[in-house]
């Protein structure tokens, strides 16, 4: 029975070298085509029935491979697979399986065998797998070969352990972290009883065994690298898992290269700790959500009181405009305060909820410090007006021409001083001023100063100022109003902005405010948007040679501030007090253009227009270019001068940015450009004839431009309300900014100027200024929508 | 002609739409990044704009930006004959032209829009009266 007939094994074949092949399987067919293809292929091959027979050929000659049938009658594959495992180790074992016995085959790879074939294959497979199995024993041979030389190299440690002293070995023994001394493959060598413990259960020593067979798989990985790289020489740290069964625990081990090559591990179980980290990341976050949840809160409640009080103050002011008894004004006028100022109360508590939850992120933009100091200025100027105070503006030659931070928020700090200042001054000065401290490093410490002549502060009530929600006593709520919270928001803005504010003050004489903040220099170049607008950018202009103005004004602080802003811009000047010195100057010399005051003494403003037309007063130029200076509620003069020749008007007091765009429209426009003039007699509210001549007298295009405007600016509108209302200031700029466009374009002047100025109040982040702008433009609107309804078509 | 118009109003849209419509094709586009991208399709399909209307103060991409990155597009594509760009911007915000005539803009328009200045500021880039071009 151990043969088979002749041509199902054959004899040493000449190429016999690929190997000698024992091949088991019942059926003859099978027996009879591996033994013919594999003899092709070099190897010898003999053939077996079953496994008995099998054993007594392994009995008779040397083999290097057992090819085995799975499946046979009497004592199966598997089992003379198990035999051949530990009889012949050097043997390659491949099995053959039927195709539905795929789990059987693998369970056979996992029991020893080398390597298995699905039935049916062919020859060619069948010497594939079997040179892979060959491979595969090699292999592993080679591995347990070793992991023979790993266990002499304990030996040897083990030896060489010896080496610590009892006194170490002991407190190695004693200590909570675990000590391992490893080869760079990661044999244990030596350990202490803290290092026992990592395994479950505890082993007496983890000497002999490796270290990554004994984490959890998921660190298998990172704790090779880590060994590698510590075994390169660089000391490391590398958190792994070992296995728990309540989960595992996570240790840190740090290693460094002994001299010997040998790798040194000291580790430190970390679970709790990041069990701790973790749970308080979950309470982070947590926390973090609620405070979110918090502010939404916060904006949508300002949304939501602020859009009809809105109402309240929109309507209120309509009220006041119309025809009401004294009674009735009265309390008209205590229903408009009163709405005012619970709006700034509710955008004061806003801010400050926003700097207490730090949700208050600053701005770092190129600015112009002198042209903040300058618009904070022109914001304090009417209420400085209205009470007669004396307001006065200086900042030092020395504080750059450009720094770097947040303008928008010193702005409010300068106005909260500012109007304060002004607030609690009942006669006298109030002056702002601005100085550098210290340069260094690029950092400049800027100190601001706001002084005024006011009631003052007892002694006693320095030191809690600047807390929130204080005041002075109820009496001066009461006299004065305010939230409270305008000294405490500034000290936390100023301590945001890297400085600190304080205050000397004596009762009854004044109060000096000042603080300082850090501020970088600005960059070399300013972004063309941070200088839009401002007077700064203006001297950008170059001037053909500097134009000639002729400023006629009686007052004299008047004609002070013109002269110097105009001496900003680029200008040089003269200066004459009353009609007939103006005449004589006009009579005198060339000016490009000219200031007037209309209310001079004697001779009024139109008057000397008049004659300078009409060439009676024998002027060198009598198309001088001649803008009017005019109060501001004088809403007649207006029209006065402009019929009486003049060019343009501006209204007092002088705004930089407002001159600077007369001078640019008088002085930079082409000559052949549409005569000023045209604007003559135009109603501010729609300047129809105006629009009609720009676009050439297209009836219908006009007409088109005034019907898209109307439908299309309900939902600007309504979005400049939304930005307003959620503190998107720069959105809301952005916004103005847009509907100044499309205001300019449709000839909407009274539109197109509070939109100018809701821009200039959102780069201001005036949210009062705002608030009190927004329901003037959209009376603005209906009037322009009733203005378009009475022109009517074509007329 | 073949103009972009940028604007993000609507009646500053309408105004320069049709006062350009007897040059030739007016397209429009509403902020900096879609004219950046109607510039870049027109140049791929070989038909670029020959003026562009660009409004300097936008939100998103501003004017300047879009302006840049149209001129870094020729350069790129060394196209032969670069498109004629007006800034267009509100009285009052002239340090912004002047930025722009560095990035390279031929002129600028204040709003509010005036016909005649346009034709002013078209002559000025070389371009005639719409009588002399191909409708």
């Amino acid at each position: 029975m151990a043969h088979e007939p002749e041509d199902d094994s054959t004899p040493d074949a000449p190429g016999g070298a690929a190997g000698r092949v024992l091949i088991v399987d019942d059926e003859l067919s099978i027996r009879r085509h591996l033994v013919r293809g594999l003899v092709r292929r070099g190897y010898v091959c003999r053939a077996a029935e079953s496994a008995a027979a099998a054993r007594d050929q392994l009995a008779e000659e040397p083999f290097d491979i057992l090819l085995t049938d799975v499946r046979m009658p009497g004592e199966s594959g598997s089992e003379l697979m198990r035999h051949v495992l530990q009889h012949h180790p050097e043997m390659a074992i491949v099995l053959m399986t039927g195709h539905d016995d795929n789990e059987v085959a693998r369970e056979a790879i996992e029991a020893g065998a080398h390597g298995y074939l699905l039935k049916p294959f062919e020859v060619r497979q069948a010497a594939v797998t079997i040179e892979a199995a060959v491979e595969r024993r090699r292999v592993l041979s080679a591995l347990l070969a070793e992991r023979g030389s790993l266990a002499a190299e304990v030996e040897r440690s083990e030896r060489s352990l010896a080496v610590l002293s009892e006194q170490q070995r002991a407190v190695l023994a004693l200590i909570e972290d675990t000590f391992l001394l490893l080869d760079p493959r990661g044999l244990v060598l030596d350990a202490n009883a803290a290092a026992a413990r990592l395994v479950v259960p505890p082993r007496d020593t983890l000497v002999g065994g490796i270290l990554g067979d004994l984490v959890c798989p998921g660190s298998r990985e990172a704790l090779l690298r880590h060994l590698a790289t510590v075994a390169n020489g660089e000391p490391g740290r590398c958190e792994v898992c070992f296995p728990r069964p309540d989960g595992e625990a996570i240790h840190e081990l740090s290693s460094t290269r002994l001299p010997e090559g040998r790798l040194l591990a000291i580790g430190r179980n970390i679970t709790e700790r990041k069990r701790l980290e973790e749970s308080l990341a979950v309470a982070k976050s947590a926390a973090e959500a609620a405070d979110r949840a918090k502010s939404e809160f916060l904006a949508n409640m300002s949304h939501e009181i602020r859009t009809p009080l809105n109402g309240v103050i929109g309507m209120t002011s309509l009220l006041l405009a119309s025809e009401l008894t004294p009674a009735q004004r009265k309390q008209a006028e205590v229903v408009q305060r009163s709405g005012k100022s619970l709006l700034a109360l509710i955008n004061d508590i806003l801010d400050f909820s926003k700097i207490e939850a730090h949700k208050l992120e600053l701005e770092s933009i190129d600015f112009d410090p002198r042209a903040t100091l300058a618009e904070v200025t022109e914001l304090l100027a009417l209420d400085a007006r209205e009470k007669g105070l004396e307001l006065s503006c200086a900042i030092a030659p020395t504080v750059p021409a450009r720094l770097r931070g947040d303008p928008g928020r010193l702005r409010q700090v300068l106005l909260n001083l500012g109007k304060n200042a002004v607030k609690f001054t009942a006669a006298g000065h109030v002056e702002l001023e601005a100085t550098l401290v210290s340069e260094r490093d690029g950092r400049c410490e800027v100190r601001f100063e706001v002084r005024d002549e006011g009631i003052g502060i007892p002694a006693a009530k320095l030191a809690s100022l600047f807390s929130p929600f204080t005041q002075l006593d109820g009496s001066f709520t009461r006299r004065f109003g305010g939230s409270g919270l305008g000294l405490a928001i500034s000290r936390q803005l100023v301590e945001l902005m890297g400085g600190r504010i304080e205050l000397t003050s004596t009762e009854g004489e004044g109060s000096r405010f000042w603080f300082t903040v850090s501020l970088e220099r600005g960059r070399e170049e300013l972004e063309g948007r941070a200088s839009a607008g401002h007077a700064r950018s203006l001297r950008l202009l170059d001037w053909p040679r500097a134009p000639h103005v002729l400023v006629v004004e009686d007052d004299e602080t008047s004609r002070l501030v013109a002269v110097e802003l105009l001496k900003m811009l680029g200008c040089t000047t003269a200066a004459a007090a009353d009609g007939p010195a103006a005449i004589e100057a006009l009579a005198a010399a060339r000016y490009d253009l000219v200031l007037m005051d209309c209310q001079l003494p004697g001779l009024d403003g139109f008057e000397v227009t008049r004659r300078i037309r009409a060439g009676s007063a024998g002027a060198l130029d009598p198309q001088v270019p001649i803008v009017a200076m005019t109060a501001r509620a004088m809403r007649g003069d207006r029209a006065e001068g402009l019929a009486a020749g003049m060019n343009d008007y501006l209204t007092k007091p002088v705004e930089s940015e407002a001159l600077a765009e007369v001078l640019a429209q008088l002085l930079g426009a082409s000559a052949s450009g549409a005569p000023r003039g045209a604007r003559a007699g135009q109603e501010s509210v729609l300047a129809w004839d105006d629009l009609l001549a720009r676009v050439m007298g297209n009836r219908a295009l006009a007409q088109r431009l005034v019907d898209t405007f109307l439908a299309d600016m309900p939902g600007q509108l309504e979005a400049l309300r939304c930005a307003i209302a959620a503190g998107a200031l720069r959105e809301a700029g952005e916004r103005a900014h847009r509907i100044r466009g499309a205001a300019a374009n449709v000839g909407g002047n009274a539109m197109l100027e509070l939109a100018r100025r809701i821009e200039l109040a959102s780069t201001a982040a005036d949210r009062g200024r705002l608030d009190e702008l927004l329901p003037e433009l959209e009376t603005e609107l209906e009037r322009l929508r009733e203005a378009a309804a009475s022109q009517g078509g074509p007329t | 002609m073949k103009t972009l118009v940028v604007e993000d109003d609507l009646t500053s849209r309408i105004f320069l739409q049709e006062a350009l419509a007897p040059w030739g094709e007016v397209h429009v586009a509403v902020d900096g990044r879609e004219a950046v991208l109607a510039f870049a399709r027109a140049q791929a399909r070989g038909e670029p704009y020959d003026l562009v209307c660009l409004d300097i103060l936008m939100p998103g991409t501003d004017g300047l930006a879009a302006l840049k990155e149209i001129r870094r597009l020729e350069e790129e594509t060394g196209s032969a004959s670069a498109a004629k760009v007006l800034m267009t911007t509100v009285l009052g915000d002239k340090g912004n032209v002047m930025t722009a005539f560095r990035e390279q803009c031929d002129g600028y328009l204040i709003k509010p829009f005036d016909q005649r200045k346009l034709v002013e500021q078209l002559a000025k880039c070389g371009v005639t009266a719409p009588s002399a071009q191909t409708r």
